[in-house]
C-alpha cells in the first residue's frame, strides 16, 4: 500500500470518526445511532478484499474505542473481523449478482452488532440488557445494506484505482 | 432552551449544596453507552464522583472529567449503584441500573415482609460512607415481588429523571466524606 493510499484511508476514516462523534446524538434512526465507521469497514471489505477490509476495520475500531466506555479493543476486534469476513465472502462469490453487496452489507451490519454484544457479554459488559436490541440489529443491517455499495465505491477510489483492479465486485 | 435552563433553577432537594449548571453537549456515541458529556469540567469545580441531577432527580454520576468536559454515567448504566431509601416504609437498599430504557432494580435490603406501594418515592439514603447526599429523588416504585424463600423483595423503580431528553443538568459539588 503506497503512502498516498495510506494517507487517503487515514483521512477518510478520521473524517468519518469526527463526523460520527460530533453528530452522534442527531445521527439516529428510530433512536438507533448510525455507525458510519462500520459502513466504511464493510465498503473496504467489498472493494479491497479481506486484508484491506481488516486493516480499515482495525483502524476504524481503534478510533471508536477511544470514545466508547466499553473495554479498549472491543470495537477494533469486531470491525477487523467484519472487514475480513466481508472481503472473504465477497471475493469467493460470483461476480454477476448485483444484490450481493447489499445483502453482504446488511448481514455484516446486523452481525457486527450481535458479535459486539456477545463479546461484551464475555467481558462482563452486560450489553444484552438493552431491551430493543433487535431494533439496533435491524436498523444497522438496513443502513449498512443501503450504504454498502456507495461506501465500496468510495473505498475503491481510496485504493487508487478501479474496483476491478482490486478485486472489488461492486 | 431558556425555559429548560430556568427550569433547572432552585432545585428543591439540593439544600445548601452548591451546584454547577452544565449543558449536555453530547449523548451516547454508540448504541450501548449509558453516558452523556457535559460542556463543563474541572475548571468549573467538577470532579469525579459528583452526583448529577435535574429538577426531576438523580441523573447519574460524574465518572470522568477533563478541564472543560465531564462524562456522566447515567443511572440506567448496568454498572451504576446507589444506596436508596423508600420514603414511606423507610426501607433501605441498593438500586442498580439495568440498561437503557429499563427501570432500576432494588434486589437487596428491602424486607420481604414489608408492604411496598406502587409510586412510593425512592430517594438516596445518604447513609455514612454513601456516594450520594441524602434525599435526592431517584425514582418511583413500579412494582415489587418476593420470591419464595427470599428474605428480601425485588423492587422495580422507574427513574424520575428522563435521561433520554437531557439538555441542562446540575452537578452537585458534593464529595463523599471518605
Amino acid at each position: 500500500m503506497s503512502t498516498s493510499t495510506l494517507l487517503r484511508v487515514a483521512v477518510l476514516v478520521l473524517s468519518a470518526f469526527v463526523f460520527e462523534a460530533a453528530l452522534a446524538t442527531h445521527l439516529r434512526i428510530a433512536g438507533v445511532a448510525i455507525d458510519l465507521l462500520l459502513v466504511l469497514t464493510i465498503g473496504a471489505g467489498l472493494a479491497g478484499g479481506p486484508d484491506r477490509g481488516a486493516f480499515v476495520g482495525f483502524l476504524a475500531g481503534v478510533l471508536a474505542d477511544l470514545v466508547l466506555m466499553t473495554p479498549f479493543g472491543m470495537s477494533a476486534l469486531t470491525y477487523a473481523l467484519v472487514g475480513y469476513a466481508v472481503g472473504t465472502l465477497r471475493s469467493t462469490s460470483p461476480r454477476s449478482s448485483g444484490w450481493l453487496p447489499v445483502a453482504l452489507g446488511a448481514l455484516a451490519g446486523g452481525g457486527a452488532v450481535l458479535f459486539f454484544v456477545l463479546l461484551g457479554e464475555l467481558l462482563g459488559q452486560s450489553l444484552l440488557t438493552r431491551p430493543d436490541l433487535w431494533l439496533v440489529v435491524l436498523v444497522e443491517a438496513i443502513v449498512c445494506g443501503v450504504l454498502a455499495v456507495p461506501s465500496a465505491r468510495v473505498m475503491a477510489w481510496v485504493w487508487g484505482g478501479s474496483p476491478a483492479r482490486h478485486g472489488a465486485l461492486v | 432552551l431558556l425555559k429548560r435552563l430556568t427550569a433547572q433553577l432552585g432545585l428543591p432537594f439540593v439544600g445548601d449544596i452548591k451546584t454547577v449548571t452544565a449543558r449536555v453537549v453530547s449523548g451516547p456515541v454508540s448504541n450501548f453507552d449509558n453516558i452523556v458529556v457535559l460542556g463543563k469540567g474541572r475548571a468549573d469545580g467538577i470532579s469525579s464522583g459528583m452526583p448529577v441531577v435535574t429538577r426531576g432527580g438523580l441523573v447519574g454520576v460524574v465518572s470522568n472529567v477533563s478541564d472543560h468536559r465531564a462524562i456522566v454515567t447515567l443511572v440506567t448504566d448496568p454498572g451504576f449503584r446507589v444506596g436508596v431509601r423508600l420514603s414511606r416504609t423507610d426501607q433501605i437498599g441498593v438500586a442498580r441500573g439495568q440498561g437503557r430504557g429499563r427501570p432500576l432494580i432494588i434486589d437487596s435490603g428491602v424486607d420481604a415482609n414489608v408492604k411496598i406501594r406502587r409510586n412510593e418515592l425512592v430517594t438516596t439514603s445518604g447513609l455514612n460512607d454513601s456516594l450520594f447526599p441524602p434525599d435526592v429523588p431517584v425514582g418511583k416504585v413500579l412494582s415489587s415481588a418476593v420470591s419464595e424463600g427470599d428474605l428480601d423483595q425485588r423492587v422495580v423503580v422507574q427513574p424520575v429523571a428522563d435521561v433520554d431528553a437531557l439538555t441542562f443538568v446540575d452537578v452537585m459539588l458534593w464529595k463523599p466524606k471518605n
